[in-house]
């Protein structure tokens, strides 16, 4: 029985599953990069590259860099701890809304991989995911 | 119109089923492929290898179905909400120990993305992430 709390204790103990970084506390404030990993196709039919994404308490403006268009939204934020966090958003395009999740999992405290996740958007497929990296602008102490 | 009803169907059908994905509460008892996503790189020594992974209640096997390697370990698996939870691993054992967890976002109830992140590990460098697609069998 000694035995079994100890290996459960270990087992969930959070020191043995390591952590070198954590996600943004949060995001007013920041700047942040996003590039997208994927090729053109079905599921990723904005290949765009790089995306830079200012935020403030409640709003983001997204800018995509190389023809500077830009988009709005609203968004929200959970620290899920561990280098894990959520980012729920509202984004208008013109008159239409794209509804997304961003998943991010840090790898250092300026960087990590992020899964964009559509649940609602104007072109069709318009529930799809896809994959890339985030990195964070700003030179303010984290 | 029936054609218009059809459509209607259609879209809204896959827009609420695919919009309301659900990760399993448990892993104990399920079947996961892992597929990595990208091209080789000393940071994505994984790349396009398929992996199948099976749960115990604290326990796994994974094997890298390319190659029929396998290992073992314990995990950890935490349900955030029904589109987000995260897998925490320890792999092998001394200078074989790997560390390191895999984000699942749901798209369907069958499938969705990962995140590979690594602290520790014996192919090097130790820390180092990559993405790829789930399938839960």
């Amino acid at each position: 029985m000694q035995k079994l709390s100890v290996l459960l204790i270990l087992l969930f103990s959070p020191c043995l599953w390591a952590k070198v970084c954590d996600a943004p506390k949060t995001l007013n404030g920041l700047t942040l990069i996003f590039t997208v990993n994927e090729k053109y196709g079905h599921y990723s039919p904005d290949p765009i590259g790089v995306l830079q994404t200012s935020f403030t308490k409640q709003n983001f403006t997204t800018n995509i860099i190389q023809n500077n268009y830009h988009f709005i939204g609203k968004y929200t934020y959970q620290h899920l701890g561990s280098g894990l966090a959520k980012l729920t958003a509202r984004q208008l395009l013109g008159p239409k809304v794209i509804r997304y999740s961003m998943t991010l999992v840090c790898i250092s405290p300026r960087l990590g991989y992020y899964i964009y996740s559509q649940i609602e958007g104007p072109r069709l497929p318009n529930v799809r995911q896809n994959t890339g990296q985030y990195m964070i602008r700003d030179s303010v102490k984290l | 119109m029936r054609l218009l009803t059809i459509l209607i169907i259609l879209f809204t059908g896959i827009n609420t089923s695919y919009a309301n994905c659900q990760l399993p509460r448990t892993l104990e008892g399920k079947t996961i492929l892992l597929r990595v996503d990208g091209t080789y790189t000393p940071n994505n020594p994984m790349a396009d290898s398929v992996q199948e992974l099976k749960f115990k209640k604290h326990s796994y096997q994974v094997t890298i179905l390319n190659t029929g390697i396998t290992a073992s370990g314990t995990y950890r698996y935490e349900y955030f909400d029904p589109k987000l939870a995260r897998l925490s691993v320890r792999e092998g054992k001394g200078k074989k120990l790997s560390l390191y967890s895999e984000t699942f976002v749901c798209e369907t109830n069958r499938v969705g993305y990962f995140i590979f992140s690594q602290t520790q590990g014996p192919i090097k460098p130790d820390i180092r992430q990559n993405t790829g697609v789930y399938i839960i069998e």
